[in-house]
């Protein structure tokens, strides 16, 4: 069977990378690993339970699994999530090949878009960022986008969820150190969308958490997992190891190596709920062996990413990926090289949660300017994925024969219906010289900027209840004790 | 009166051509003299089309099916607009130049220009030095119009000029030339009066040149 990621079928642009009897291969190879190597659980609870359902579990944590134990937590894992906005309104479908984008996490620096400075995140900034997304129509998730320097490190997971439910109303994926912030989070979550159940129906947070490749888990990481099962939250508990230093060389090693790793939480988190959400993801990158750095933007990463899709399409689970993720230091030509290749891969390959965009310098900074291009890219590749329609109405052989040779088609009636079917872009321009001229002759770089400084100024989200708004006060100022 | 040139200016707008020469034949029935409705009905209309397209809120098949509805309601004007003696925009000779047979610019200039009031004169594509000489001389227009997609045949733009002048007929009409290849320094260097970068500029040069 042709796994692609055609949203339209036999319409779409059809891309597939492995065969069936690849994604077997590796399928198979990461059960024997599990079953040999095994994962080592810093986590005493994870390792009872996983005794409990028949796991072979030796030198005190390391845990073996048998292939059953991953089968059936594979079959138990729901094939789909539907997360809602704030208002509680359906947002993403997570299932099939639809593609939905989302900014990065935990930055430790910003690119000022007023003075182009490279320079620590503050609340403001990154509030600003929440309102950016949420302007964007591309743009369908929030992640934290950055760590604010202006608060104690201690409530700084705290203070980006209290923003984030304030300054956007779309769906968050979120980060936490430890359980209790993690329980903090829902609480506030909870508080908007007006109870525990009422969350567990809308959906409204995910958790990013990861393994610590190769083959650990840590005890706040599976501590957050855990929790997260018992409210029936979805979860992306995604490994990031690096080909070449934290997994093997290989692409299909990494996989192999990744699969081991998402399995044995997959099989833990539902042995705690069984059919509590999960979203099936890895970050598989490598190591530059010229500047040590982990690769965001590689040819070898837009490969794993398409294969980590087709996986867990294959396993019949909500997938994650990345795109508009660049290794630059500042937003140029190479940002917007990898930016423009990331997503349309991405849309090819077909995951559902695509985050990290405007992510720059492997993931150090982001850029405000990134976001917005990554916005104007997926409305590019929208078009481009709708394809070619091939129907009696399209082949307009009777309009080629009214207007004949050597007429025109600008004013007839069917390129009057139709014209707008073509993309029209936002930012791009397409003028000629003297108008391009005319208007400022800017440089998309300069337009971007212009943009994300016209929406940080204008834009307004729908503003949040004040009473759940006190609410989640109060849970911040609990978390600062 | 203003109501009924309001509903022209809007139909043309609208680009249905058929109710754009209906209503304009009702106001001239109503009394509405045939230069207020020029003016204030099919001008207006297009000025506020030729707005829009720039602010990028029109685009070019909904600007030529304006034109076209302009093009009907002058069909009813223009033998009342003659004989009361009220001069339209002028009459605009045009063509793609000798060996080139590329049209699809010079037609967009041609309808553009229509919409704009003038009175076109299209001599279609690959057109010879002479035929320009013969139509300028046949058609006195304020204004000719030349048009080459290709850098090997953008050259022949210069001997329609030269052959305008020894006519003695360069003096009677204003030049313009477009063009994908074609730049103002190229329309200085053979002398043409006036470079247009795309349809909608050509507009605003024709009118320059005939006011």
């Amino acid at each position: 069977m042709m796994k692609t990621a055609n949203s339209i079928a036999f319409q779409s642009p059809q891309f597939s990378l492995l065969s069936e009897s690849q994604l077997k291969d590796i399928h198979l190879a990461a059960l024997e690993v599990l079953r040999r190597t095994g994962i080592r659980f810093h986590h005493r609870e994870a390792v009872d339970m996983l005794k409990k359902a028949g796991a072979f579990v030796s030198d005190g944590n390391l845990v073996r699994l048998p292939a059953r134990m991953v089968e059936d937590a594979i079959a138990s894992a729901p094939g789909r999530i539907v997360m809602c906005d704030r208002d509680g309104e359906p947002a993403m479908f997570l299932e099939g090949t639809k593609v939905y984008f989302g900014t990065g996490s935990d930055c430790l620096n910003f690119l000022d878009p007023e003075t182009g400075e490279h320079r620590k995140f503050t609340q403001a900034d990154i509030a600003n960022g929440y309102r950016l997304c949420d302007a964007l129509p591309n743009i369908h998730f929030n992640m934290s986008i950055g760590i604010p320097s202006d608060v104690d490190p201690e409530v700084a997971y705290d203070v980006q969820m209290a923003l984030m439910l304030e300054h956007s109303t779309k769906p968050i994926v979120f980060v936490t150190n430890d359980r209790a912030s993690c329980q903090r989070a829902i609480d506030m979550a909870a508080a908007v969308a007006g109870g525990y159940e009422a969350l567990r129906e809308q959906q409204h947070i995910l958790l990013y958490s990861e393994p610590t490749s190769p083959f650990q888990q840590s005890e706040t990481a599976v501590d957050k997992l855990l929790l997260m099962a018992e409210h029936e939250l979805p979860v992306v508990h995604s490994p990031g190891p690096q080909m070449g230093a934290t997994a093997p060389i290989t692409m299909a090693g990494g996989l192999v190596m990744s699969l081991a790793e998402i399995f044995s939480s997959l099989v833990v988190h539902q042995l705690k709920r069984r059919g509590a959400p999960f979203v099936f993801g890895a970050g598989l990158h490598h190591m530059d062996m010229g500047s040590a750095q982990i690769c965001y933007a590689s040819p070898e990463f837009q490969l794993t990413k398409a294969a980590v899709a087709e996986l867990g399409r294959w396993y019949g689970m909500p997938t994650w990926g990345y795109a508009s993720c660049s290794d630059a230091k500042v937003m140029d030509e190479q940002a917007a090289v990898e930016a423009t290749l990331a997503v349309l891969m991405a849309k090819l390959s077909g995951g559902n949660l695509i985050h990290d965009v405007g992510y720059m310098e492997s993931g150090l900074t982001t850029s405000f300017e990134m976001i917005v291009l990554n916005d104007e890219l997926v409305a590019m590749t929208n078009h481009l994925m709708k394809g070619i329609e091939v129907s009696d109405d399209t082949l307009m052989v009777e309009e080629l024969d009214r207007v004949g040779p050597g007429g025109h088609f600008m004013d007839t009636k069917e390129t009057l219906k139709r014209f707008r079917d073509f993309w029209f872009p936002g930012l791009l321009d397409r003028r000629t010289r003297l108008p391009w001229l005319e208007a400022g002759g800017t440089t998309l770089g300069q337009r971007l900027t212009a943009r994300v400084l016209e929406i940080i100024k204008e834009h307004q989200p729908r503003p949040l209840d004040p009473d759940k708004k006190q609410k989640v006060q109060e849970i911040l100022a609990q978390a600062a004790k | 009166m203003a109501d009924m040139l309001q509903k022209i200016a809007s139909n043309l707008y609208d680009g249905d051509d058929d109710a754009v020469a209906e209503l304009v034949q009702e106001a001239l029935d109503q009394g509405l003299a045939p230069q207020d409705i020029l003016s204030g009905g099919l001008i207006a209309g297009m000025d506020e089309v030729g707005k829009d397209f720039k602010a990028g809120e029109l685009f070019v098949p909904e600007v030529l099916i304006a034109a076209r509805a302009m093009h009907a309601g002058m069909g009813v004007l223009r033998p009342l607009l003659a004989e009361s003696d009220v001069p339209s925009a002028g009459k605009f000779v045009i063509g793609t130049v000798e060996g080139d047979l590329h049209d699809i610019g010079k037609n967009l200039v041609r309808m553009m220009i229509e919409g704009a009031g003038f009175e076109t004169i299209d001599l279609g594509t690959d057109v010879k030095v002479a035929a320009f000489v013969e139509a300028v001389r046949e058609h006195r227009p304020a204004l000719v119009g030349m048009s080459a997609l290709l850098t090997t045949t953008m050259v022949n733009m210069k001997g329609t000029i030269e052959a305008l002048e020894e006519a003695g007929l360069r003096d009677s009409v204003k030049v313009m030339i477009g063009g994908a290849p074609v730049t103002a320094a190229f329309a200085e260097e053979i002398g043409a009066d006036a470079y247009a970068p795309d349809a909608a500029s050509a507009v605003d040069v024709a009118r320059g040149l005939a006011g």
